[in-house]
Formats: C-alpha cells, sequence, structure tokens
C-alpha cells in the first residue's frame, strides 16, 4: 500500500476490499504516535472510538455494504465541533472539562457517512486566539517545519491532513481559519457558501461570517467531504433550503471554457505577495489557459475595504457571543484571546451598523464582477509560514487579508497549494465560485492539481 | 445642575453645545463602561488596538445613501 493516500484513493481500495479500513486507521495512528508529540495536531486522539468505526466499516467492506466513498475514511474534527460524549474544549480551559451530549450536524452527518473519528483537533483558543503558549494545550505546528506556524484557527486539521495523520478534518472560517492553515500547510480547503453546510452545533464565533467546511490532501477529496457535510437544517438560520449539487460531477472536465477573473490587484498591490506566491499564481493562469480558459483581469473595490468591515463585524459579534465570559472569568482565557476580544466591547453601535450596510454594497460588487465570469483566483496567503514564535501579536488590521472578502460576500473560496517558496514550504492560491457553485470551484481546482506534480510531495518528516 | 424649565411637559433637554458636535468621552471611561476588569498594564494594548479598528470604522464613516440597508434586513413568510 502506497504509503499515503487520498480518500478518492483510499475509497476505491476499500470498496475493491484491496485495504481494510481497520489496517489504514492502525496506519494513521501509528503516524500519531511518531509524529503528533511533536505536531500537537491532535487535543483527543480518540482511538477506541475510532477502531470501534473502522471495524464497523469493516464488516459492511465484507458485507458489500459500504455506505459511499467515505466509509472506513479516517478523519478528526477541529474542537469546536460539539461531539457527544467527548470532551469538545475550543482549546480554552473555559471549555476544559466540558462533554457535550449532541454531536454538531456535520459530525454526526460524516459519522452516518461511514467516516472513522480519529479525534479532536487543535484550534486556536475559540478559534481566533493563537498561536497562544498559554492555554492548556500547546498551539499546533506546521509538518512542513515544526519552527512554523500552520495559521489558523483550524490549524490541528491542516497540520494532521498535511503529515498524514488524518485523511481529512473538519475546519471552520470566520475570517479565513479554513484557507489560512490549508494555504501555509500545503493541502486544499474550502469555505463553501454561506448557508450550505450547517453550523448547528459548532461553537460559534461570528454568526453572520461563520461557516464550516472540509480540508483534505487534494482538491478532489474535498469534494466528496462537502457532499458528506453539505444540507439544508432548519435549525440553522442561515442554512439555505436548496437541493445540495453534485460536487464531483464536473471534476474531470478541465478548464476549457471557463471564464477566470484575476483579482491581480489584491495580491499585486493591496497585500503584495512573495516571489513564489506569483509565479504558482502566473503558473497555473497558463495552465488554465492552455487547457482553454478564458482569462482576464478584474478590479474591485481595494481589499483593505473588505477587511474593514469584515474584522468590525467579527470583532463585534465575537464579543457579544463572549461578553458573559469575559465579565466572570477574565483570566481563563489565553491572554491573546482576551485582547483580541476585549476591544470589542469599545466598538460602536453605529460603526457596527455601517459596517453591515457597506457589506451589503461589496456583495452587489462582487455579484456585477462575476456576472460574466465562472471563477475568480488571487492568493490565500501572503507567502509561505512565518516562524510560529515571530507571528505578531495583532496582525489582523495591519496589512488585508485575502481570504476576509469571501467571508464578507459569503463565496465559496477553495484555498489549494502551487507549490514550495524559497524555504521549502508551501505557497498557495485561492479559487472563488459564485453562490452555490462550489462544484465549478472544485472542476477548477482538480484540473490544476491534475496538470501539476505538487501532490506527490509530503513533509520530509512525515515520510 | 438643574436646567431650567420652560414650561410644558418634563423632558431631557441636551446641554447647549457650541461647536455642535457630539462631546468625546475619555477611553478610560469607556473601558470603565464595558465592566471588563483589565489589568493596567492592558491599557496601552487595548488603547492601540482600538485606535486600529477606529481606522477600519473610519474607512466606513464616509457619506453613503440615506436609506442604504444593511445586510441583515430580513423576510418573513406568511403564517
Amino acid at each position: 500500500m502506497d504509503s499515503f493516500l487520498s480518500i478518492a484513493e483510499a475509497g476505491k481500495l476499500i470498496a475493491a476490499k484491496k485495504l481494510s479500513p481497520v489496517e489504514l486507521t492502525r496506519i494513521c495512528f501509528d503516524r500519531v504516535a511518531k509524529l503528533d508529540p511533536t505536531l500537537h495536531s491532535f487535543l483527543l486522539p480518540t482511538e477506541d472510538r475510532a477502531m470501534a468505526d473502522a471495524k464497523a466499516s469493516e464488516s459492511r467492506q465484507m458485507a458489500g455494504a459500504l455506505k459511499g466513498p467515505l466509509d472506513g475514511i479516517p478523519i478528526g474534527h477541529k474542537d469546536i465541533y460539539n461531539t457527544a460524549g467527548i470532551r469538545t474544549t475550543a482549546h480554552s480551559k473555559l471549555l476544559e472539562h466540558n462533554v457535550p451530549t449532541e454531536d454538531s450536524v456535520v459530525v454526526s452527518k460524516w459519522a452516518a457517512a461511514g467516516t472513522v473519528m480519529m479525534g479532536k483537533l487543535a484550534t486556536h483558543e475559540f478559534a481566533i486566539g493563537g498561536p497562544s503558549f498559554d492555554l492548556p494545550w500547546p498551539p499546533a505546528r506546521n509538518p512542513w517545519n515544526p519552527d512554523h506556524f500552520t495559521a489558523g484557527s483550524s490549524s490541528g486539521t491542516g497540520a494532521a491532513v498535511a503529515a498524514g495523520l488524518v485523511l481529512g478534518g473538519t475546519g471552520s472560517d470566520t475570517g479565513g481559519s479554513i484557507r489560512g492553515p490549508s494555504a501555509l500547510c500545503g493541502i486544499a480547503g474550502i469555505k463553501p457558501t454561506y448557508g450550505l453546510s450547517s453550523r448547528r452545533g459548532v461553537l460559534p464565533l461570528s454568526q453572520t461570517l461563520d461557516h464550516t467546511g472540509p480540508m483534505a490532501w487534494t482538491v478532489q477529496d474535498c469534494a466528496l467531504l462537502l457532499q458528506g457535510m453539505a444540507g439544508h437544517d432548519p435549525l440553522d438560520p442561515a442554512s439555505a433550503n436548496r437541493p445540495v449539487a453534485n460536487f464531483t460531477a464536473d471534476l474531470d472536465k478541465g478548464a476549457r471554457g471557463l471564464r477566470i477573473g484575476v483579482i491581480r490587484h489584491f495580491h499585486e498591490i493591496d497585500n503584495p505577495v512573495s516571489a513564489a506566491t506569483k509565479k504558482g499564481i502566473e503558473d497555473a493562469l497558463d495552465i488554465f489557459r492552455q487547457q482553454g480558459a478564458d482569462i482576464r483581469d478584474v478590479t474591485l473595490s481595494p481589499m483593505m475595504d473588505y477587511n474593514a468591515p469584515g474584522w468590525l463585524i467579527l470583532t463585534a459579534e465575537a464579543y457579544a457571543v463572549h461578553e458573559p465570559w469575559l465579565k466572570d472569568r477574565f483570566n481563563d482565557y489565553g491572554a491573546l484571546m482576551r485582547d483580541r476580544l476585549a476591544f470589542g466591547a469599545l466598538l460602536r453601535a453605529a460603526d457596527y451598523i455601517q459596517a453591515v450596510r457597506r457589506r451589503r454594497v461589496l456583495c452587489e460588487e462582487m455579484r456585477d464582477a462575476m456576472a460574466n465570469l465562472d471563477i475568480l483566483i488571487t492568493a490565500s496567503a501572503p507567502g509561505e509560514a512565518p516562524k510560529i514564535d515571530e507571528v505578531p501579536k495583532w496582525a489582523m488590521l495591519e496589512k488585508p487579508n485575502f481570504t476576509m472578502p469571501f467571508n464578507v460576500t459569503g463565496l465559496p473560496a477553495l484555498s489549494l497549494c502551487t507549490g514550495y517558496g524559497e524555504g521549502g514550504l508551501p505557497v498557495s492560491m485561492q479559487i472563488v465560485g459564485k453562490p452555490f457553485a462550489e462544484a465549478t470551484v472544485f472542476q477548477a481546482g482538480h484540473a490544476y492539481e491534475m496538470a501539476t506534480a505538487w501532490r506527490a510531495k509530503r513533509p520530509s518528516l512525515a515520510a | 445642575m438643574k436646567w431650567p424649565r420652560r414650561g410644558g411637559p418634563s423632558v431631557h433637554r441636551s446641554r447647549p453645545n457650541e461647536s455642535n458636535s457630539m462631546s468625546e468621552i475619555k477611553f478610560e471611561a469607556r473601558v470603565k463602561a464595558t465592566g471588563l476588569r483589565l489589568q493596567p498594564d492592558d491599557m496601552p494594548m487595548l488603547e492601540a488596538l482600538v485606535k486600529d479598528l477606529d481606522r477600519a470604522a473610519s474607512m466606513l464613516r464616509g457619506p453613503r445613501p440615506f436609506a442604504q440597508e444593511p445586510l441583515i434586513a430580513f423576510r418573513l413568510k406568511p403564517a
């Protein structure tokens, strides 16, 4: 067996009875034992549960009754997803002993699809405060170089997927928390359209910006995982009541005929990216052009115009969520989380409302810009991962980030690896689609991955 | 101080303001009003963060159509 398998590859082998889910799960736990003392990607491995899941999957395999392409696939959950009977901490002292009584909707759906739950994965505290060194657990580290940052907040999922400890996992994304770690850890991750997958049972940060979504080694794997989590949830007020598309149907169509807009000013002027990141984007555009895509530049408002309302909304809504604990248990938060939240108390209501008014205008601008396009392309991150001890305490407003515009507008946005920089760490790009057009985003991302060799390389630490 | 009454029902009146603009509330007073028990050491950092956020907010305070709706406007379904 290949030492690293994608979900699609493992699923095919399991379906053909050439791979045992129990054996696959054992291999993943062996990697956890070997690598996680360095990576700190797991907060709680759930080995008993995983082996029970794997044995149940193997029984279905033998009976010819597999539930689908996710049956027998080892996955992990970011530790803000509630898991019934299994500790869910948000990586925080405040919830150190919190054991939910119900699964979140996404956890429940993936379990019903036959996945093997390997455990709970590290996050930044409550999906915002990190990297922090004063919490009950250390922060996750980047498998490409453990001295470096994973980005956040789905830090454990990014590290665990890149190192092959799990084949996929959940993330959540309020300002880039799926796409940031996907970018810096060299994997694929999608923030779906707002409302496509349920947030019920996931600890909130900012309700009008929060999204749930999958992270995996390949774009195809993200499509498979999203298929298993998308769908209307009548008890999630933001959930869209519409049929779920087939996310893998267009995967093999290539980029021919796709109309691609490049938001060049985002990554060349508004927040100039590294040479390797820029080259990765230009090389990707060449690939799409060669495959028959129509490529043109797009001009939007400056990226800071999207970031300013995004951070105001996030700050106000996150403070509203945390205010009771901030007042009673201030010192139980890590210092970074405290600082990132406390000033939400000083935000003016009028500024929040102006941000929400501006948000509508920006949604309309993005809609108009995409009227004659299928996808947009820009960077996911400025460059390679910085060292973990050199991450600025508050970097959110120094330079606009590439991910927030698509939380503000709710559009589906995929981060994928476009190569490696001078330091040997991954660089990335972002593919953005129209609302509920994830299938087109996956089509373009898969076409790119099939035309490049980046997916053949894993972190040397994991090899 | 008691404001002079001009007859009719008692109403709150704002203090006459020669500059015709709202008075600024001091940072320390704003922090105190939140009820958070911040350490004195945290105050300079917090003030810097608030200035950052205020810089972002200032980008949103420009002229805009009077009736522009926020994104949170909602639709009701018939019962």
